[in-house]
């Protein structure tokens, strides 16, 4: 079968990425298939393949999306579909997700920008201080900041809601690492723990004016804690049955989910660290025929 | 039993942001002047198909008719006059000119450009392609380009009524502005972006949604 992989230029910037990357590459020519990257100005050439599989940043604004959205219409089987790209790729619509489900995550509010006296007092009550403000578009924990206190919250706020509203607040949970979940068919793909660099609360976090990633460790999917595994497939199961990665935390043997993503990255020797497999699993997915299935929440596609 | 959540309040059941903390299973009929992804307009209609409700309008239609290519392809499909376009990536020579140029990037909104010589085409695609960051759309500039204010698949251009009502009927996007040419006295469809509120016939757009409610 014949794969395209939408990627763009900065898919390659990383030794890790290009590597892993060329491990997909591998494992599909392994197999027999035809493995191409298709870039921006290859658009028009979806047509041509029976899968494709995206590798660049998925956002609906994107040009990824519109590459999706195209296989999708096509019928070819595309990892990530359009339906998971909308489901995922916005924290506010997470945020609802997870209210619906009943999924346990974080405390959390939507704001639009009401800062009145009375709604702000109720905000800072419920979540407390610090607390957590998310634009919907966060990428990478970028446009993800704490807010100590009122002024600073005010600051942070106003600045995210001048490229979209509502955004997210979140109770702020201190936790040392985040559970990096790999699900494809609603079973666990991979594992990772990504710990928070020293001195910052985040995976990428700004340490000393720099921004630094913390350290990366893998762990045997089969060593998934119990409660872990059913979380993540629950939670998997909301959106589909494609490619995702989840970020879970565990606070005292509970585990609560920061959110789904979409188009998870994967850089050699970290992700894949424990489950080489990875690459074969999915390559067999793209060409198993089956398209991804929307989950149980089913949005409403063209007819 | 249709719910209408709308800006407007003289007739919302529900404004967009309270919409948003209920958990509705009806009709639901999100009236904005607005619906780009990121922006409230597009989150009712997300929060709508979360609880499984019918929506007008889908999700998946906002997101294709706000992308100039995919709107191209549906309307196209849907028999809507359209113009041919071309997906410019990179720095590509002698795509003719006079043309017009549309962004499909994240940031920028009302970006029709109207381009007459080579030089001014290539200092557009760098500046709505974020430097050749995102691909640009571009069609040829043939005939007078209009924009008509659609609001529930009518319009006051009246070159532009059938594209109004066909685009209305294959998309269900309530209110938003047609970018159409002129060409041979016959109008074709060239891109559709959101309008400003005041841009909006608020009295039309209350009569159709007491149509909508009465039915």
């Amino acid at each position: 079968m014949k794969i395209g992989c939408f990627v763009e230029k900065y898919s390659f910037h990383t030794r890790e990425e290009a590597t892993a990357l060329d491990r997909f590459k591998r494992a599909a020519e392994a197999k027999g298939h035809l493995f191409e990257y298709i870039f921006k100005r290859d658009m028009d050439r979806i047509p041509e393949y029976d899968a494709v599989f995206i590798r660049a940043t998925t956002d609906p604004m994107n040009t990824a999306y519109v590459v999706s959205r195209m296989a999708d219409a096509l019928g070819k089987v595309v990892i990530d579909d359009p339906h998971s790209i909308r489901v995922c790729s916005s924290k506010v619509v997470l945020d609802d997700l997870f209210r619906q489900n009943g999924i346990p995550s974080p405390k959390s509010l939507l704001f639009a920008g009401d800062f009145g006296e009375e709604n702000l007092r109720h905000v800072f009550e419920y979540l407390g201080f610090p607390l957590v403000l998310k634009a919907p578009y966060t990428k990478f924990s970028s446009h993800v900041e704490k807010a100590h206190d009122g002024a600073e919250f005010r600051l942070i706020a106003a600045r995210y809601l001048k490229n979209a509203t509502p955004i997210v607040l979140q109770e702020y949970m201190p936790s040392g690492f985040d559970w990096r979940v790999g699900m494809l068919d609603n079973k666990i793909l991979y594992l990772c723990k990504y710990y928070m660099p020293r001195g910052g609360w985040k995976v990428r976090s700004l340490v000393d004016g720099k921004n630094q990633w913390g350290r990366v460790v893998p762990i045997l999917r089969k060593n998934a804690p119990k409660k872990l595994e059913e979380l993540a497939v629950n939670v998997s199961k909301c959106v589909g049955d494609g490619l995702y990665g989840l970020d879970v935390k565990e606070i005292d043997g509970r585990f609560f989910c920061i959110e789904i993503n979409d188009n998870p990255s994967f850089y050699a020797d970290l992700e894949d660290g424990k489950d080489p497999d990875l690459y074969e699993k999915i390559i067999d997915r793209l060409t198993s025929g089956r398209p991804v299935k929307p989950g149980t929440y089913r949005l409403n596609e063209e007819s | 039993m249709t719910i209408v959540v709308s800006e407007d309040d003289e007739d919302a059941d529900y404004s967009p942001f309270a919409f948003l903390e209920t958990t509705v299973k009806n009709d639901i009929l999100n009236v904005s002047h607005d619906y780009r992804y990121q922006k409230m307009g597009y989150y009712v209609s997300m929060h709508a198909e979360l609880c499984g409700c019918n929506v007008t309008p889908r999700c998946s239609d906002i997101l294709d008719t706000h992308r100039n290519p995919l709107l191209m392809i549906r309307a196209s499909r849907a028999g809507i006059p359209c113009l041919p376009y071309r997906l410019v990536a990179g720095d590509e020579r002698n795509m003719g000119c006079p043309a017009l140029c549309f962004a499909v990037n994240p940031y920028t909104c009302n970006s029709v450009t109207q381009v007459k010589t080579e030089s001014q085409l290539y200092r557009t695609l760098k500046s709505l392609s974020v430097n050749n960051r995102y691909p640009v759309s571009v069609q040829p500039l043939v005939g007078e380009v209009k924009e008509a204010v659609q609001v529930f698949g009518e319009t006051d251009v009246p070159e532009a009524r059938s594209i109004a009502k066909k685009f209305y009927e294959t998309f269900r996007i309530p209110i938003g502005k047609l970018i159409v040419q002129m060409v041979d006295g016959e109008a074709k469809l060239c891109h559709f972006e959101p309008t400003t509120k005041k841009e909006v016939d608020w009295a039309l757009v209350r009569d159709k949604v007491h149509a909508v409610k009465c039915h």
